[in-house]
């Protein structure tokens, strides 16, 4: 009832054209000590965001401004904050753009997301893992959400999408006579994914049982390095962001379609796809948030660009009708396997305290919690502490991917990738 | 002027009690949190411009939080009808009531908690405040922030874009209980510009914040740093890597300030002490630091971002002593993990926005200053470098190790800036290993409030930290 009240008001605002995005949450969370209950919480939110896209006078130009509010306002400060907008936006002009009329999709029926049930899987699976007096779960908090989005626009679009979102956070401790150390973790999802669950906390609990006898990461200078966890989206997402559209029209990304993205690699090469559906991730979607059709679409095929992603402003600049927000991606595994990606001299990471790309740059940089180093005689020695940096426009020109790939929610990426000349920074 | 508190949260605080009476018929415990904060944000680049209502923190929403046999429990709610209160309750009794169910179902044990402290307290605060974002002159406002970037876009032959953004938030929060009545309102504002420049493939930033406990018409002070800002940017595109190793260094204010939210930010927020998360549980009164370090944290220590009157638990801000010449002495701590721990709290429980839990958080933290002035203390350096610019950084309360990304290091040599700069720096090691390393710090010091803080990877807030100048010694990668 309400967003019809706010169409009509748009439509008869004299804006260009304009969106809204009603957002409806329906959320339960359980926050867990070992495994007793800290506390319970539920929320029951509606986010409604009217965006006004205004024309100059001389049709050159479009501005843009938007509001969030709740649900309960009024009609008349509806009315006022529309009015608002529309003065809000012209008073911040850009080159001229327009928003997409409908896509050809097909939106499934809604579908109830029972909150209860995907809390109460993960309840049961974090109370049925196995732990021991060396290696256990020291706290745990779930998050389980109905999302229902709807997305209207002034050029017919009318998309309504209900979908569950989960986050799991989890704090692994294990512990000996000498020390105890911890390992965090969060996992996103759509709903509770028993086995992935499994699977992490014990590969958690193995790290950490290692992590106990880990001694100073040695300096190693120029060291080859391989990423085994999650941290390996990051370098992928440095790749992803190059390919975004106003990246490439902002000229932050020197990319360009038909052009390899680098001369002389002697590493393996990346193909990049974006994906409407990956089972299990929390992002799969009908429409972006701007409501423009996802798609599986190949971004990048032998490190040669050919298609963008992005929003609408930045594609109307660049004369790309199709884009869309990217979502979920996958990359095309490599030429190696995981033996001969683990072959020794190599450091392989497998938790830091933060591991980051700067997309902008290519700077990567994180401080070491475990790594694992294999010797070229096929030893294996647990490390801790120092750091890894390097800059991945450089390193990308041996990058090797094995042809084993993992899923991290929303990103199917090969699951060892190993980077040759990064500086390894020791502890000792 | 004052910051008007909201009109809203007043004309729905009789039914809010309404709500908190019926709860407490059978709960031990029960106070909401109500929210309605307005903001206003201006973001102006060469090719994209826009303006909206949401901050980090605006919202409008009521969470209440009850407590019956030792269990706590939270509604969260933004689209009730506050003239039907029965309608309410019946939602929050049935939400809770079917958690119940499923946590008996899944044989859930309780983490028992005893109830909450609910002496009488009554407060009215209202900040002062130069203007209103909801009330601002958005035209000016723009033009202004288009100047810059405009300005920006033709200097330096290498920029290829020059952001200004600023924005302001109105904070208005009510906290109440049976026996508590507190309301709040107060004025924040951020003010940032970020030059990109490019040659060839090397494309590189550099930016400046400023912040305050003032309205929009903070952003006056914005363009002076606009020479600055490109110059940084451009030198940033002939920096080269550090060669790694152990150095001494000074860290530039907002540098100390990311070391002081990082070490003994995380490392003593006092629910990770009901996990035993957090090594500084064992430290009290142990050195974890030189002689030359005191820090304190709280909402009444500076005059920032997150200097309120009361917390998200209508506690009454604080100003604790963390480290005192080299000794922990406190820790800070929410409500409800000080009734666990036997402590007090301190001011610091916060959340995300009403929909959020309440978890011990930051507000101010601060290293106070010393004796020195800077270019005394870059005099004393034989061989080292001057960090500047806070990128990022990361604790691990359980080990003390410490990872803070720094923009750029200005080389030192013999007691002079050599004008040589390296880009990035990582600085990594222990805790104590680097407060105890600190042997000057100087006379000024600064407090920076652009960020935001999230407790691991989520759950992000504002926060504001500072400090003087600090010389210590740092691996640097």
């Amino acid at each position: 009832m309400k967003i019809e009240m706010i169409k009509e008001l748009l439509e008869n605002s004299g804006a260009f054209a304009w969106r809204i995005t009603d957002t409806v949450t329906k959320g339960w969370e359980f926050y867990f000590i070992r495994h007793s209950l800290d506390q319970n919480r539920s929320k029951d939110i509606e986010n409604i965001q009217i965006t006004v896209y205004v024309l100059s006078d001389d049709k050159k130009s479009v501005g843009c401004a938007s509001a969030d509010m709740g649900p309960d306002e009024t009609k008349e400060y509806v009315e006022l904050t529309i009015k608002d907008l529309i003065y809000q936006a012209g008073l911040v002009q850009d080159q001229y753009y327009e928003l997409k009329a409908p896509g050809d999709y097909e939106v499934p029926a809604l579908e109830d997301v029972d909150i209860n049930k995907i809390s109460g899987d993960f309840i049961d699976t974090v109370k049925n893992l196995e732990e021991d007096d060396e290696a256990y779960m020291n706290s745990y908090e779930i998050f389980v959400s109905s999302i229902t989005r709807r997305i209207v626009t002034s050029t017919g679009i009318d998309v309504t999408e209900r979908y569950p979102v989960s986050l799991f956070e989890t704090v692994v401790n294990a512990k000996n006579r000498d020390q105890e150390i911890e390992f965090y973790n969060l996992y996103d999802s759509g709903i509770c994914l028993k086995e992935d669950i499994k699977r992490n906390v014990a590969s958690t609990m193995k790290h950490g049982r290692n992590r106990l006898n880990a001694t100073k990461t040695p300096s190693l200078e120029k060291y080859d390095v391989v990423f085994s966890s999650d941290d390996a989206c990051r370098i992928y997402e440095f790749f992803k962001d190059a390919l975004d559209i106003a990246y490439i029209c902002m000229k932050y990304s020197p990319l360009e379609k038909g052009k390899a993205i680098a001369e002389g690699i002697v590493g393996d090469k990346i193909t990049m796809k974006a994906v409407r559906n990956l089972p299990g991730s929390s992002q799969n979607r009908v429409v972006d948030s701007e409501g423009s059709p996802i798609f599986d679409e190949v971004l990048m095929e032998d490190n040669v660009p050919k298609a963008f992603h992005g929003s609408t402003r930045f594609s109307y600049y660049m004369g790309e009708k199709n884009t869309f927000i990217l979502s979920n991606y996958e990359v095309s595994g490599g030429t190696h396997t995981n033996e001969e990606l683990l072959k020794g001299p190599v450091l392989e990471c497998v938790y830091f305290s933060d591991f980051q790309v700067d997309t902008l740059t290519g700077d990567i940089f994180g401080e070491i919690r475990l790594a694992y180093l294999h010797e070229a005689d096929g030893s294996i020695k647990p490390v801790t502490g120092g750091s890894v940096s390097g800059n991945l426009r450089k390193l990308m020109v041996d990058m090797k991917m094995s042809e084993e790939r993992t899923r991290y929610d929303n990103a199917l990426i090969p699951t060892l990738t190993r980077l040759s000349g990064v500086t390894v920074t020791g502890a000792e | 002027m004052k910051a008007p508190f909201s009109e809203y949260l007043t004309s729905i605080a009789p039914h809010v009690k309404e709500v908190i009476d019926d709860l407490n018929k059978d709960h031990d415990y029960v106070s909401a949190l109500c929210t309605d904060s307005k903001g206003l944000v201006i973001r102006i680049g060469s090719r994209a411009r826009s303006i909206s209502n949401k901050t980090m923190t605006t919202e409008r929403g009521v969470v209440f939080r009850v407590c019956k046999d030792k269990k706590y429990s939270e509604y969260a709610v933004n689209n009730a009808d506050w003239n039907d209160t029965a309608s309410i309750i019946k939602r929050i009794r049935e939400n809770l009531s079917m958690q119940d169910a499923l946590l008996a179902k899944t044989g859930s044990e309780i983490f028992e908690t005893d109830v909450l402290d609910d002496e009488p307290l009554t407060f009215f605060g209202e900040k002062e405040t130069g203007s209103l974002p909801e009330k601002a002159n958005i035209k000016d406002l723009a033009d202004k922030l288009i100047a810059i970037s405009d300005k920006g876009m033709k200097m330096g032959e290498n920029v290829i874009e020059c952001m200004a953004n600023a924005q302001s938030t109105h904070i208005s929060k009510m906290f109440l209980t049976k026996n508590r009545d507190l309301r709040q309102s107060y004025v924040y504002s951020e003010g940032m510009m970020a030059v990109v420049v490019r040659k060839g493939d090397k494309v590189n930033e550099d930016y400046k914040s400023i912040s305050g406990i003032k309205g929009p018409e903070l952003f006056d002070e914005l363009e002076e740093y606009l020479p600055t800002v490109v110059k940084n940017a451009e030198e940033l595109l002939d920096a080269e890597p550090i060669e790694p190793g152990e150095y001494e260094v000074i860290t530039s204010p907002e540098v100390t300030g990311l070391i002081a939210h990082e070490a003994f930010g995380h490392g003593v927020e006092m629910d990770m002490f009901v996990k035993h998360r957090a090594l500084g549980e064992e430290y009290i009164g142990k050195r974890v630091a030189s002689d030359n370090v005191t820090m304190h944290e709280g909402a009444l220590c500076a005059e920032n971002v997150t200097s309120y009157f009361f917390d998200d638990e209508g506690v009454m801000a604080g100003d604790v002593v963390e480290i005192e010449n080299g000794i922990l002495k406190s820790g800070i701590c929410d409500a409800l993990a000080a009734k666990r721990l036997g402590f007090h709290p301190t001011g610091n429980g916060k959340r995300e926005n009403f929909a959020h839990k309440v978890y011990t958080r930051m507000t101010n933290t601060m290293f106070d200053s010393g004796e020195y002035t800077k270019e005394e203390m870059i005099e004393s350096v034989k061989y080292g470098f001057l960090l500047e610019g806070m990128e990022s950084g990361m604790e691990d309360p359980k080990h003390w190790g410490i990872q803070c990304i720094i923009q750029k290091g200005r080389e030192i040599k013999d007691g002079k800036l050599t004008g040589r700069v390296v880009s990035p720096v990582i600085m990594t090691g222990y805790v104590p290993d680097l407060l105890g390393s600190i042997t000057m710090c100087s006379k000024d010091r600064l407090v920076f409030g652009s960020g935001g803080c999230g407790k691991g990877h989520k759950e992000w807030v504002k926060v504001a930290d500072g400090g003087p100048y600090l010389k210590t010694k740092a691996r640097l990668g």
